[in-house]
């Protein structure tokens, strides 16, 4: 097998950095809506 | 503890022990040359061609079930999309391009096609993820045509691209699919209760 000639099915380094990215937004989304919401409820 | 992360953590160890078979990449990988080993055909997801693609794809598991679990993503959803994304999402193109393949990253990317739906819960918009990851997905074909033209080393990048792309595009066609199929699959028993109140 020539490696050289072989797709590797890998992620790459860019893919886990805006992975790393988008998992912090999305808790910080979370965080900002469980805020609204305890707000919302103490009205 | 979670489903889905311990789902990743088995996948992640089965990985692992693949790589340590000897010639795991060569006994394993999707190869056009050998369509008659058949074993290939499941096989080619969880086989990596050397450290470096192993870890890639591990740290890339790892933070899909992560996202996955932040999302309260259903473990039937997240499991269906990334193993059919492993094992389907490349074939199209494997048949059209005809080239050897292997690693878990289709597998991955369908699980960032999944989640990247499951974000409207939070009212995250999916779309700018799919553009980001498709753009991410064909950066290194675009690069290596604005280097070197329309040459091997362009069509060797396009095909990791369009591979990528079809795992993205598989875990988006899941959940839409799993939308559709779910109550028709799931039986549920209704009771009703009827009070006589005469």
């Amino acid at each position: 097998m020539d490696k050289a000639q072989v797709v590797e099915l890998g992620v790459g380094a860019g893919i886990i950095t805006v992975g790393i990215f988008l998992l912090a937004y999305i808790r910080k989304s979370k965080n900002k809506l469980k805020k609204l919401v305890l707000r919302g409820g103490n009205e | 503890m979670n489903k889905i992360l311990i789902f990743a953590g088995v996948l992640a160890a089965v990985y692992v022990s693949v790589f340590l078979i000897p010639e795991s990449a060569e006994k394993l990988s999707l190869d056009p040359d050998k369509p008659s080993e058949f074993w290939r055909y499941i096989s080619y997801p969880f086989a990596h061609l050397n450290l470096k693609h192993l870890i890639e794809n591990i740290l890339g598991l790892g933070l899909v079930a992560f996202i996955g679990m932040e999302l309260k993503t259903a473990f039937s959803d997240f499991s269906s999309a990334y193993l059919s994304s492993g094992f389907f999402s490349v074939l199209p193109v494997w048949l059209l391009m005809s080239f050897t393949a292997l690693g878990a990253s289709n597998a991955i990317f369908g699980g960032f096609g999944l989640i990247s739906q499951e974000t409207k819960k939070y009212k995250i918009n999916g779309k700018v993820i799919i553009l980001l990851l498709t753009g991410l997905t064909f950066m290194g074909s675009i690069l290596n045509y604005l280097s070197y033209g329309f040459g091997e080393e362009f069509m060797f990048a396009f095909k990791q691209g369009i591979s990528h792309f079809s795992g993205l595009v598989f875990g988006i066609l899941v959940f839409f699919l799993l939308g559709w199929a779910k109550p028709i699959l799931k039986k549920k028993k209704r009771y009703i209760l009827r009070g006589d109140y005469r």
